[in-house]
């Protein structure tokens, strides 16, 4: 559903490199959050977070309320992949979700 | 009127031409009761005819429904599993034999969608549902006019879903929907 983003977490910025210049548009104003309707019936969503993370979502026009859920999970995702500095992290955590039973997973997932 | 006079003549013969108006008066009134008895009676008999047609009717209405559902629930539900909202949104509509459905934020923005109108079902959604928590104090509502049925109810503090109904559907059913969708956000996406 998502057509592409561009996410900045402190002074990383990963993503799609054709929606960088817009990002870095909107990065320099000071707009804290905009949606942008393009003619080709997708949509951009932005948003600069409390937090010190900015976010770039293109998905379709007609899905662009899903834009707040995706960005959730890709902050969550990224700051996750930021977080495991080593392979070994990466198997506990692994092994750990692999154990779990399916409401601690959400409870995990909502903190 | 033949009748009448050869009647009168029988009576005036026997001497009882007193009570000929009488007896004649009798007659019309018994012929008349008869008479009108068996035509109320053919109309009765037509419109109960009417009626088990009619009846016939809707038992072969209900028996479609329930073909219909039973197809519905004979397609298995518990292997599909939608991996995006749209594939959501059509799987929904399918299980639970709905017009169409419509996912919004409470700005109004659609998040998936197969109405027709998507954008306009998605910008009336949370100001008819913050209508209603207002006015009713509650956050599902089934709304029902002469040709519409609709469901509305809050699935998460940010999405709103927005149903039009083919069928009635109970509070039960919404609550599995709203699960449904619950359970899709925190583990699919």
């Amino acid at each position: 559903m998502i057509k592409g983003y561009v996410l900045k977490i402190s002074d990383k910025i990963v993503g799609d490199e054709n929606l960088k210049n817009v990002f870095m548009l909107l990065e320099n104003s000071k707009v804290k959050k905009a949606i942008l309707f393009l003619t080709d019936n997708d949509a951009l969503y932005y948003r600069r977070r409390d937090d010190g993370v900015s976010i770039l979502i293109r998905l379709p026009r007609q899905n662009v309320g899903a834009s707040k859920i995706y960005e959730a999970k890709l902050v969550r995702t990224f700051k996750i992949k930021s977080k495991l500095s080593s392979l070994d992290e990466t198997f506990a955590l692994a092994e750990e979700i692999e154990n779990m039973n399916i409401e601690d997973f959400i409870k995990r997932k909502m903190t | 009127m033949a009748d009448v006079s050869v009647l009168v003549d029988i009576l005036k013969r026997y001497g009882v031409f007193a009570y000929a108006e009488f007896i004649v008066a009798v007659f019309g009134i018994t012929f008349g009761y008869i008479i009108t008895r068996k035509i109320l009676k053919r109309i009765e008999s037509s419109r109960s005819e009417k009626n088990v047609i009619e009846i016939d009717d809707k038992i072969i209405k209900d028996k479609l429904i329930r073909t219909s559902m039973a197809e519905s629930s004979s397609k298995d539900f518990s292997k599909e599993q939608p991996s995006d909202f749209n594939e959501l949104v059509r799987y929904l509509n399918d299980k639970y034999m709905l017009l169409d459905v419509t996912l919004a934020t409470y700005d109004g923005l659609p998040i998936a969608s197969n109405s027709q109108n998507p954008e306009e079902d998605s910008a009336m959604a949370p100001e008819l549902l913050k209508s209603i928590m207002k006015q009713m104090n509650t956050d599902t509502a089934i709304i029902s006019g002469r040709d519409y049925k609709l469901a509305i109810f809050e699935v998460s503090p940010d999405v709103i879903c927005y149903a039009r109904l083919r069928r009635d559907i109970s509070i039960a059913e919404i609550d599995r929907i709203r699960k449904e969708i619950r359970e899709f956000m925190e583990v699919r996406i």
